[in-house]
């Protein structure tokens, strides 16, 4: 029996599975290794504080969508050997492979910036994990007015344009309270516009103006002191708020960097096309786990989907690898 | 149709894509034609 081990059951990997099932023989298994059997949707995260999606319409199990046939296996994964093909996990021992694709994500990091994790909860919330967008929820509703400031830390990091839906989503719902007039909202970037393409940029600028939202662009976030309720820039600017949205700094697995196959961020060097380590040809890595530059988002990981089965598949029947990712969204 | 525009459609279509995501991504099931790689990039 040949062996194909997937790293992830989120988005990339669970759809990664599906699909190599459908087209694999029988005398090849599948192996799933993640560390919980929870499936967050993750674009979720951005209605729940406003109560437009409900937290329990966003977390599923897991398992419920891996197809029969795929061996879904849960422990905290602790090594990868490229070298010894081989997985390390905390509880369910060592797994060899013939083949391995790497779809570990990436998350946030909030212990990266000075200030930020101390912060945490105290007028400084967030919305890309679970139980932060719901307690984003709960602030969003005590808030009775002052400056909302929605910071972006650094790039990248997932869904590039969700801080700023995030920030019209806030504009419509201060609306509805009819606090709109009460409450600043101001959108600090490091980008030098509202957002990295010069025509999605123009368009968004346009919005936010419509919308009486300010935009702080060029602000590379140093250090956040919650007490004075104030961000600082590196290069000594400040900006004061009320609440802090903040989207700390994107991580990839810490694990693949223990492991020194990662970057000092955890994202794994691929070839940006092929999305194959160097010399591994037998390793593919797709999702917010990778260095490539795109997005970091479901629909990236989808297309990169796609151009890993038809190689995939390929390489199994020793035929050419014809397809190649070029990092589009939609 | 502009996807960037602050449209009521816009909106829905991002809710409604939950029900895509969970019933056919997550599956593996395809969700484009084949050439949708290269739409809007080659003038």
């Amino acid at each position: 029996m040949k062996k194909l081990v997937i790293l992830g059951g989120g988005t990339g990997g669970t759809m990664m599975a599906n699909k190599l099932r459908k087209d694999l023989d029988d005398d090849w298994s599948i192996t799933i290794i993640d560390k919980d059997n929870i499936h967050y949707y993750q674009p979720g995260y951005l209605f729940v504080p406003f109560d437009i999606n409900k937290p329990r319409e966003i977390r599923r199990s897991k398992r419920e969508f891996i197809n029969p046939g795929i061996e879904f296996v849960i422990s905290d994964i602790t090594n990868v050997d490229w070298d010894k093909q081989e997985i390390s996990t905390a509880t369910e021992g060592k797994f060899n492979y013939d083949i391995l694709v790497m779809a570990t994500g990436c998350d946030i990091r909030p212990d990266e910036v000075e200030g930020l994790e101390e912060g945490w909860g105290h007028d400084i919330y967030g919305y890309y994990r679970f139980n932060d967008c719901q307690e984003l929820g709960k602030a969003l509703k005590r808030f009775k007015g002052g400056r909302m400031v929605v910071n972006i830390a650094e790039m990248p990091i997932k869904c590039p344009v969700a801080p700023l839906e995030f920030a019209f989503l806030a504009d419509w719902y201060f609306h509805e309270r009819g606090i709109r007039d009460d409450v600043e909202i101001e959108f600090v970037t490091p980008l030098s516009g509202a957002f990295t393409k010069p025509v999605a940029t123009k368009v968004l600028t346009d919005a936010c103006e419509d919308k009486n939202i300010k935009i702080v662009p060029n602000f590379a976030l140093g250090s956040v002191d919650h007490k004075a309720k104030v961000i600082q820039a590196f290069d000594g600017s400040e900006v004061e708020y009320d609440m802090l949205v903040s989207i700390p700094p994107n991580f990839g697995a810490q694990v693949m960097i223990d492991s020194g196959i990662a970057d000092p961020m955890g994202y794994i060097p691929v070839d940006k096309h092929t999305l194959q380590p160097e010399g591994r040809d037998n390793v593919w890595v797709l999702g917010d786990g990778t260095d490539v530059p795109t997005s970091k988002a479901g629909a990236v990981a989808h297309f990169q989907g796609d151009v890993l089965h038809e190689n995939i598949l390929a390489y199994v029947s020793g035929g050419e690898q014809h397809a190649r990712s070029d990092g589009h969204a939609v | 149709m502009s996807l960037l525009k602050d449209t009521e459609l816009n909106h829905m279509a991002k809710l409604m894509f939950k029900w895509a995501y969970f019933n056919l991504l997550l599956k593996g099931a395809w969700l484009g034609p084949p050439d949708l790689m290269m739409e809007g990039k080659v003038r």
